[in-house]
């Protein structure tokens, strides 16, 4: 079972294609990146295809993050693995970035929970907390980085992610996970739901409303 | 759209013409998927080049954004991006549903690269670049000016040269089209593009969205001479336009009535459309005269009016009326063609296809795209360029 996985949504590009069944990496390439994710990205997933020798009739489904991060590079990702989801007409499945920065983690042998933060700009974070195993403890949230620390759980965690980094505090147990604190398509295409519907498509999850207020008439129109 | 019938009886003046007119050979059955979201429409299409030599439309499907935008008063970026992303894929089966096609019959997919709204722009380009990717087919990334500037050889089997104004919320532009990829630019905006200007007027006046329309409504019953208003770039040589102005001097006139009344509101309306309508009236009355010196063998020249703003009645009168005393003929595509849609896209994508070119996945959006490149730029003109 052949998994196409890909992620744009953060400060990294990647792709892998790997076999589910026999949990093997069959190609995978990533660059780690502020901007032009949309122009690397088509040439990326060909390249790891034609690694493979080019499998598309062989692709059991997408696999794709879906936010939060950066609009633009949420949606870079997201329209290319839905448009090739419809145009294969192979099931899309998607990662929360979230989950697939807590992924990063890998065996955690003292079963601590994991606390993916990613710096949201504006003096924000995007947080999730994950159980030893990956399962959410809490929801996916924006909160104001001042606030990151109420959620995190009451004992000692693992912290991971790109805004992690100002909550690590050795003496109350809030350790930096030693590993990337951006997301790999690996992860996305080795852990995400191995059977997705087939007609539904992934959402994005912005966390964030647009960046917009309605606009009235002037003061003197009644 | 045209019937394949009509289209064969008026080959005379279509396709079989294209040939001596700067276009690329037909190469028959070949099938383009076009995309486009660009600005607020999110759109699907796919054209083929019929066994004549024609441009069939086997699906058109468009799906507009008016309602997320109403009370904003204007296009935000940001919404249509989420719009765009969400609605795309389903309007891409529907296209290839209605066409009764599979993937596998196309031969490229056509997309507008630019220029537009980045956010929309990147949703459309990733999804016909997976197409292209997945299908395995040529990839053509499109300028949506071109599109534009092309659509009446679609839709009206007109051949270059014509002189196009086009009109819409993010375009306002004076062209000459001589063939395709042959383009000379007689003027744009230096800084709002004319629907964006009705909007605004819309928008201050507590009138609906899109503000076209509702201004028009109100105009009808207005008087235009109770505002003076400036006429700007009227007379001026240079064949550019300029409606900042115009807008700011709506807004002073309506600050000066302490409450405003319907009435005084249609006679800001009718002002307002009155000023539109002389400069644009001088603009193209120019723009014909050049045209006219520029081609002087060109035994039946033609104006083509196009974008979202063609659809004002009175502005579409007056400018019949320059455009016949100037001795051309007036075309006007059907409003589904004159605004954003993507059978445009894939017609100017299947006429590049034709001619050879192939584009590369790793092409970019571009949030500016001129279309004459050799176009000096129009001094403030800024993105609108």
């Amino acid at each position: 079972m052949l998994i196409l996985g890909m992620d744009s949504c953060l400060q990294a590009c990647s792709v892998a294609l790997c076999d589910r069944a026999s949990g093997q990496v069959l190609s995978h390439r990533r660059e780690e990146l502020e901007r032009g994710h949309a122009e690397i990205l088509p040439d990326m997933v060909d390249a790891v295809m034609m690694d493979a020798g080019d499998p598309y009739e062989r692709l059991a489904f997408i696999a794709v993050t879906r936010g939060p991060g950066s609009f633009t590079g949420v949606r870079i990702g997201l329209s290319f693995a839905r448009a090739l989801g419809v145009t294969l007409e192979i099931p899309v499945t998607a990662m929360t970035t979230l989950e697939a920065i807590a992924r990063n983690v890998g065996a955690n042998p003292e079963r601590l929970p994991v606390a993916s933060v990613i710096d949201a700009r504006r003096d924000e974070v995007y947080i999730q907390v994950f159980d030893a195993d990956y399962a959410p403890l809490t929801d996916a949230m924006a909160v104001r980085a001042d606030e990151a620390a109420a959620i995190l759980p009451p004992g000692p965690c693992l912290l991971i992610g790109t805004g992690a980094e100002f909550l690590a505090d050795e003496d109350t147990g809030r350790f930096l996970a030693d590993a990337s604190p951006l997301p790999d398509a690996e992860v996305v295409a080795m852990h995400s739901l191995v059977e997705p519907a087939p007609q539904t498509l992934p959402e994005p999850l912005y966390l964030r409303p647009p960046d917009a207020k309605p606009q009235g008439p002037l003061n003197n129109v009644k | 759209m045209r019937q394949a019938s009509e289209k064969t009886a008026q080959s005379e003046t279509g396709p079989a013409s294209q040939k001596s007119m700067g276009f690329p050979p037909p190469l028959p059955g070949t099938v383009v998927f076009g995309i486009e979201t660009s600005c607020d429409e999110t759109a699907a299409a796919i054209v083929r080049r019929g066994r004549e030599g024609e441009a069939e439309i086997l699906a058109d499907v468009v799906l507009s954004q008016i309602a997320e935008h109403a009370a904003f008063g204007g296009v935000v970026p940001e919404i249509a991006a989420r719009s765009h992303l969400e609605h795309l894929p389903v309007l891409m089966r529907k296209a290839l549903e209605i066409a009764g096609m599979e993937w596998a019959d196309l031969n490229a997919v056509a997309v507008t690269a630019g220029p537009g709204l980045m956010g929309g722009l990147l949703v459309g380009m990733m999804s016909a670049k997976a197409l292209a990717l997945s299908r395995n087919l040529a990839f053509i990334a499109v300028n949506h000016l071109e599109a534009h500037a092309l659509s009446p050889v679609l839709t009206e089997g007109l051949s270059p040269p014509y002189l196009l104004l086009l009109v819409s919320g993010g375009h306002t532009q004076l062209v000459a089209v001589e063939g395709l990829g042959h383009y000379r630019r007689y003027g744009t905006t230096i800084d709002d593009a004319l629907g964006e200007a009705f909007d605004k007027v819309a928008k201050m006046l507590g009138l609906g969205y899109p503000g076209g329309p509702e201004v028009e409504r109100l105009a009808a019953a207005g008087d235009p001479r109770r505002f003076a208003l400036p006429r700007p770039m009227k007379g001026r040589e240079e064949l550019h336009f300029s409606f900042s102005g115009l807008k700011t001097a709506v807004r002073t006139a309506a600050l000066s009535i302490e409450t405003l009344t319907e009435q005084d509101k249609a006679d800001l309306c009718a002002s307002f459309q009155q000023a539109v309508i002389e400069t644009l009236a001088d603009r193209l009355q120019r723009a014909c005269r050049k045209f006219r010196a520029e081609h002087p063998d060109l035994a039946a020249p033609a104006v083509v009016l196009a974008g979202g703003v063609a659809a004002n009645r009175a502005i579409r009168a007056a400018l019949a009326g320059v455009v016949e005393e100037a001795g051309f003929s007036l075309h006007a595509p059907p409003l589904a063609m004159c605004t954003d849609n993507a059978a445009m896209v894939a017609h100017a994508g299947l006429l590049h296809y034709e001619q050879g070119r192939r584009d590369l996945l790793s092409a970019p959006a571009r949030a500016r795209w001129p279309l004459d490149p050799n176009a000096e730029p129009a001094i403030f003109a800024g993105v609108k360029g």
